[in-house]
């Protein structure tokens, strides 16, 4: 997909998240996010998500420009598949329900389409044992699987991850990173917010580095982890791929 | 151990100590009455009791030689607080019927008066029998003959039960009762504030006599105060108390030709 | 050795104790016991008290007006059920309203609630009925009743269906924006199923509490329990006989919603 972002602000309570985001990416499978806390990745992936409405802008996505209108974004978000760092699931609802919740009620599938689509959706990804039951009775990382299915469901036209195993311990990292990795394999466009850069570079085939509201490099992933041009961005990746 | 002690103290907290409700031999005298009667039981500025029965009550008082003590209880509930024995007289212009006759006893009567009607101005109400018709409705006040009488005589007629006077009078005033039954001094009083809305019907089609309510078997305590009631109507107590309350009224009953109450 | 009276007190403890503070957790012959017990020392309580009252007991005088008490206690059933009924749609209207971004909306709303509850109900009726009612030509006293009842009822329940709304947490009402539904399908699918859970143990406070404020309509002249009570005790002279069977007449009707409204909450536990 192709990803055009100009001149981006936006504030909130007077700070300023945004401060002028600018991004040209085309033709790529998986743009991954990654810079320091508060840089401003998570508002981007919201803006990109229609969720936010940013005060200067615009933004174009595989050339067609998203319109900063609530009613233009809500068709917007039918087509994206979001999942956040937690509280995806409602709690009141089954997982199965809240897989063919979309799909009856925003996509006009019947319920019998809608079961069997996330029944199948479920098995494939070894979670329909689980279609019953409760999001509070799944584990973290069954229940970031289902948000996972619950986004693909729809069959967006992309993904949108804000750091999806933050709230995770290593083991269901790893079980929800699998997941991501075979989506990858799919075919499905993405992008990722995340701090699990060994991970990242394995998926990503392109990477910005977020900081101070501005999207400071972006390019080939390898070419902005190891290679970067600003000193920020070298340093923080330094600090970061210590550990990994 | 500590469980059973704990059972003892709990059980001996349980235990319920009533004081009992007798008086002591002291000589007072608890009086019950409704203090929304005017000129009869009502309140000054101050907020104590004045008005004939207090005044009545206090000259009880003197004749037996015992300090009065005035209650103030919602009419509907003056026989059961004289049952209970938490007053000794009721002095509150209540009518002597049969059926109150059942619960308490009662003196020689000191007032006479009777059921009257307050109409509806236009409602085309004469008579108390013009009530008794389908579509009628007739407000009363809660415990009185007025309720009684309504209750056994106007059967084919609505009954509003209301606990004040005022709110009989509101329903008669605004349409949405016929008329309000209750004692001649009354109802007249209420005429002469709602002229425009309302009809007096004062003749009245029930005789009544007030009388002091006891306990039964009290037997001691009623001929002392019907010692008293004769005594003080000789003395021209009685006169003393229309003149001093009830002068106007007493004008206009004459020149109407009713009997005047005392 | 000690043992015995070991074994004794443990036993008089397991008649005595549930295992932890929760609620659960007594065995059935436990609670039987202390439930005895309770009723026992309530019937002492009372039987000791009324002694003392040296009270002349007339049931038979009561019994003689039975049949006003009866028609009174059905007159507050349907005067209840329809003041529930009545007062949960205006809750929830006033509670949307408060929410709206309608500013008109929004400061009516408050309005209503405020003076609805910072004002004895005794007064709102009165003034509604003698005043309200009287100048919209509004003569059946028993809607006027129902009105009232409901209009005081749905002040508080705005409040709780309010409460409940607000207690959904944000992070739902994102998720359920990112999947594309629309406000109103946000509050249906998402916002009332999670904030019913919230509201029902104060709505059932609340319900009970209408049903026992039904008896101030009594006041203007409406026919239901209280006033059959009272009329009674006027007509046979009499108090606690008339006041012992209202309250008992109360509990027949309040017990039951209590225990409809306990097995509500259950189903709606989404934990377990």
């Amino acid at each position: 997909m192709n990803l055009e972002i100009k001149d981006l602000h936006k504030s909130y309570d007077g700070v300023s998240v945004l401060s002028g985001t600018a991004l040209v990416c085309e033709d790529f499978r998986c743009l991954v996010l990654v810079g320091p806390s508060g840089g401003g990745k998570t508002t981007l992936l919201r803006v990109l998500a229609g969720l936010e409405i940013p005060e200067r802008g615009s933004v174009r996505i595989d050339d067609e420009p998203l319109d900063f209108e609530e009613a233009a974004l809500r068709r917007h978000r039918r087509e994206v598949g979001t999942v956040f760092q937690a509280f995806n699931l409602f709690p009141h609802l089954t997982a199965l329900a809240n897989i063919t919740l979309p799909l009856n009620v925003v996509h006009g599938y019947d319920p019998g389409q809608a079961e069997a689509r996330a029944m199948e959706l479920l098995a494939r990804f070894q979670l329909a044992d689980h279609a019953g039951k409760k999001p509070a009775q799944l584990s973290g990382g069954q229940r970031q699987r289902v948000a996972l299915v619950r986004a693909i469901a729809i069959k967006p036209k992309f993904l949108l991850f804000d750091e999806p195993t933050s709230a995770l311990d290593p083991e269901m990292t790893a079980e929800v990173l699998d997941m991501i990795r075979d989506l990858r394999q799919e075919g499905r466009d993405l992008i990722l917010v995340t701090h699990q850069l060994a991970f990242a570079q394995t998926v990503a085939d392109q990477a910005a580095f977020v900081a101070e509201g501005r999207i400071l490099e972006s390019g080939p992933t390898e070419q902005v982890f190891s290679q970067g041009k600003t000193e920020i961005c070298r340093s923080f990746m330094r600090r970061v791929l210590r550990f990994d | 151990m500590r469980i059973t002690h704990f059972f003892l103290i709990l059980a001996t907290a349980v235990i319920p100590v009533f004081p009992g409700c007798s008086r002591s031999a002291s000589e007072e005298l608890v009086v019950g009455m409704e203090l929304a009667y005017p000129p009869f039981e009502m309140t000054d500025e101050s907020g104590n009791p004045v008005g004939v029965s207090v005044d009545l009550a206090r000259a009880l008082g003197e004749h037996l030689g015992r300090e009065v003590r005035i209650e103030n209880i919602s009419f509907v509930g003056l026989i059961p607080a004289l049952k209970t024995g938490r007053i000794d007289l009721v002095i509150s212009s209540m009518t002597a019927t049969g059926e109150r006759a059942k619960s308490i006893d009662f003196s020689d009567p000191y007032v006479q008066t009777g059921l009257a009607i307050l109409a509806r101005a236009g409602g085309g109400i004469e008579r108390v029998e013009d009530l008794n018709k389908e579509g009628r409705t007739v407000s009363v006040k809660i415990g009185t003959t007025g309720h009684v009488y309504a209750q056994e005589q106007l059967g084919n007629a609505r009954l509003l039960v209301l606990e004040r006077e005022a709110e009989c009078v509101l329903e008669v005033v605004q349409g949405t009762a016929d008329a309000f039954i209750y004692d001649q001094l009354s109802i007249y009083k209420n005429w002469i504030r709602q002229q425009d809305t309302t009809k007096a019907i004062l003749e009245p089609f029930q005789k009544e006599a007030w009388a002091v309510g006891l306990r039964k078997g009290n037997d001691t305590l009623r001929l002392q105060v019907n010692e008293f009631l004769a005594t003080f109507r000789d003395l021209g107590g009685f006169d003393d108390l229309g003149n001093k309350h009830l002068a106007d009224m007493k004008k206009v009953f004459d020149d109407l030709g009713y009997p005047f109450v005392f | 050795m000690n043992n015995s009276r070991g074994e004794g007190s443990a036993r008089v403890r397991r008649l005595l104790l549930a295992d932890d503070n929760s609620g659960e957790g007594a065995s059935l012959s436990a609670r039987i016991f202390n439930a005895i017990l309770v009723a026992a020392g309530l019937t002492a309580l009372f039987y000791v008290a009324f002694r003392n009252v040296d009270y002349h007991w007339s049931w038979d005088s009561a019994w003689r007006y039975r049949q006003k008490f009866l028609t009174g206690w059905v007159s507050t059933i349907l005067i209840s059920a329809a003041a529930l009924v009545c007062s949960t749609l205006i809750g929830t209207v006033a509670a949307l309203a408060r929410r709206s971004r309608i500013l008109l909306c929004r400061y009516v709303g408050a309005t209503y609630v405020e003076i609805i509850r910072c004002t004895p109900l005794l007064v709102q009726i009165l003034i509604f009925w003698y005043v309200l009612a009287n100048a919209a030509n509004l003569q059946n006293r028993y809607v006027a009743g129902v009105l009232i009842l409901s209009a005081f009822a749905g002040a508080y329940i705005s409040e709780i269906i309010r409460s409940g709304i607000e207690s959904v947490p944000e992070s739902q009402l994102e998720s359920a924006r990112a999947i594309g539904l629309t406000p109103p399908q946000i509050y249906r699918y998402v916002i009332f199923p999670q904030a019913t859970r919230q509201m029902l143990p104060p709505l059932t406070g609340q319900f009970v509490s209408l049903v026992k404020d039904s008896s101030l309509l009594s006041v203007i002249a409406i026919n239901e329990l209280t006033k059959s009570a009272q009329e009674l005790n006027a007509n046979a002279h009499t108090s606690f006989e008339g006041y012992l069977p209202l309250a008992v007449a109360y509990l027949t009707i309040t017990f039951p919603l209590s225990m409809w409204t306990r097995s509500l909450e259950k189903k709606f536990l989404y934990e377990s």
